[in-house]
């Protein structure tokens, strides 16, 4: 039995991945790379993602790599679509267990790499640390500045009198 | 702050996955980065009490009291009313462009809405062009539908396609009936509508019955309907959707006729009302979700639920889909009957108590149906 097909992934701090082509294909804009360039030895680069974060991308892709594929025409405003990308497995809850700043790091790579599961199951995560929250604590969760202008908290304060829950 | 949380796509997609209108106004007021994406957000997936949106662009205090001579004679004349400014009118127009559904409120009233529409004259087409949704309440009864219509008709431009009606608890059911009727004479068929809990002592009544969904296709009900109302809602020839949300008390009897639900595609129900599934026949259903196992779960219904499935299955030979929410692994004996049926196409086991059970008795369920799509477990939380 001939060995799987494999590619070379080179990350931006410049190390080398070879992985098969089957996890690879998991990011829809490798899978588009190698059709349109062919297949090559030469590693395929991925300047916005660096060796630790792409590690551990390639780590989700491995573990799904027989799932099926989402469907790039799925209307993601059909309720059926939106719960079942939503619906986060055991393995994936214990593999987005990281640290706030490899969170964010993978959900930027796997929007660029296009690998929609992994930025659901990033996006949800960062969604359930929001929920339940005051915007001071998400301010200090994340540690954000609050940058408004009296006069636009002042705005700010007359749209939330009509659109806060009744 | 990450590059990721100031970037709008990733932004989006976070805010998406909140599960409420309260997260997205916190995340709103968080910095001006996050405004415009949660504030687009919020207006786009949750009702907006157009009461607030009045009382915001011109304030009044309103004291009802009840009187002779309608709903007009029933309020003081707001007199404190300020002028509406372009900021006001601006804010309205732009996030009017975003807003999918409203609720009504007693203290709207319809000089509120002209008046409105007057500061927004020179805005082309309707200030809410993505309206699809009407949440109304009780209180609104006391409007008439002609001034119901005048509302609609000069904020929205009529010809807006309201689509979803939802009535909160404890409309009355003649005002529901009469409501519907109104929006299918207007031209504007309503195809979903949503009803709230009855009134403790109140069941749908025989005399209004469900004749007027002639336009309805889904039908959602919070509280379980009685033997009488589901047999009215198998006489609904447009039928095609209907969930019940809740469980009922107790599972109850039904000795009545058989029930057929001739068009019906999709249902949802609690397991509570098995007595009146059990003498339910719908030749075209595709999609059942039967939720609050735990509701009914002793060892005689447990049976009984097994043989449910035997007949469903057999009746409904386009049956493609089956979701059990609230289900513990041990019962899944229940789904014996569908094991080697080549129409089953998904399953779905949600908010499953899986007990001492092993991968094994589910493996056996997903390897026994031979054209299975798709097979989804999720835990108990």
């Amino acid at each position: 039995m001939s060995a799987a097909p494999q590619v070379t992934l080179e990350s931006s701090d410049g190390e080398k991945f070879k992985v098969d082509k089957e996890v690879a294909e998991r990011s829809v804009l490798i899978k588009n790379m190698i059709e349109d360039v062919g297949e090559s030895d030469n590693p395929i680069p991925l300047p916005n993602v660096n060796a630790s974060v792409l590690k551990k991308v390639l780590e989700y892709c491995e573990h799904h790599r027989g799932d099926p594929l989402p469907a790039a025409d799925a209307d993601p405003s059909n309720d059926d679509n939106r719960k079942r990308a939503t619906e986060i497995s055991d393995w994936d809850q214990k593999f987005i267990q990281v640290d706030q700043e490899m969170l964010f790091e993978i959900i930027l790579a796997a929007n660029y790499m296009d690998i929609k599961p992994l930025l659901d199951v990033g996006c949800k995560t960062v969604a359930n640390m929001i929920k339940g929250k005051t915007p001071e604590e998400i301010r200090k969760l994340f540690n954000i500045v609050n940058d408004f202008t009296p006069e636009e908290e002042a705005q700010i304060k007359k749209e939330n009198e009509w659109a806060e829950d009744r | 702050m990450h590059r990721a949380l100031e970037t709008p796509v990733i932004l989006l997609l976070i805010f998406e996955e909140l599960d409420s209108a309260s997260s997205l106004m916190a995340c709103a007021k968080v910095c001006r980065g996050w405004h415009a994406e949660a504030m687009f957000l919020r207006v786009k997936s949750y009702p907006v009490s157009l009461f607030n949106l009045i009382q915001t662009m011109a304030p009044i205090l309103l004291n009802t009291t009840d009187g002779e001579g309608g709903f007009f004679a029933s309020l003081d004349v707001p007199t404190d009313r300020r002028a509406i400014t372009s900021l006001d009118s601006s804010l309205l127009t732009g996030v009017g462009a975003n807003v999918q559904s409203i609720s009504f409120d007693l203290a709207l009233d319809p000089c509120s809405v002209m008046m409105i529409r007057g500061a927004t004259r020179s805005h082309i087409g309707p200030i809410l062009p993505r309206l699809k949704g009407l949440v109304i309440r009780p209180e609104i009864e006391r409007w008439d539908l002609t001034s119901i219509f005048t509302a609609l008709d000069f904020l929205f431009s009529i010809s807006s396609p309201v689509t979803t009606v939802t009535f909160a608890d404890d409309c009355d059911a003649s005002y529901v009936k009469g409501m519907v009727e109104s929006f299918a004479m207007n031209q504007l068929p309503i195809s979903r509508l949503c009803r709230g809990r009855l009134s403790d002592e109140d069941e749908w009544p025989d005399d209004i019955g469900y004749d007027f969904l002639w336009d309805v296709a889904q039908v959602e009900l919070l509280q379980p309907p009685s033997a009488e109302e589901w047999c009215q809602l198998g006489d609904c020839a447009s039928l095609q959707e209907l969930i019940v949300r809740e469980p009922a008390a107790s599972t109850g009897c039904y000795y009545g006729p058989v029930v057929n639900f001739q068009r019906l595609q999709t249902l949802q129900v609690p397991w509570t009302m098995l007595a009146l599934l059990e003498h339910t026949v719908i030749p075209n259903l595709r999609h059942i979700t039967l939720t609050s196992f735990g509701d009914a779960s002793h060892e005689g219904l447990v049976l009984r639920k097994g043989s449910f499935i035997s007949t469903l299955t057999n009746h409904s030979p386009q049956l493609q889909e089956i979701h059990l929410h609230d289900i513990f692994v041990g019962a899944l004996d229940i789904l014996q009957p569908i094991l080697g049926l080549k129409h089953i196409k998904v399953i779905k086991l949600l908010d499953v108590d899986w007990g001492n059970a092993q991968d094994e008795d589910l493996e056996t369920i997903a390897l026994s149906l031979p054209l299975l799509q798709t097979f989804v477990l999720r835990d108990k939380r």
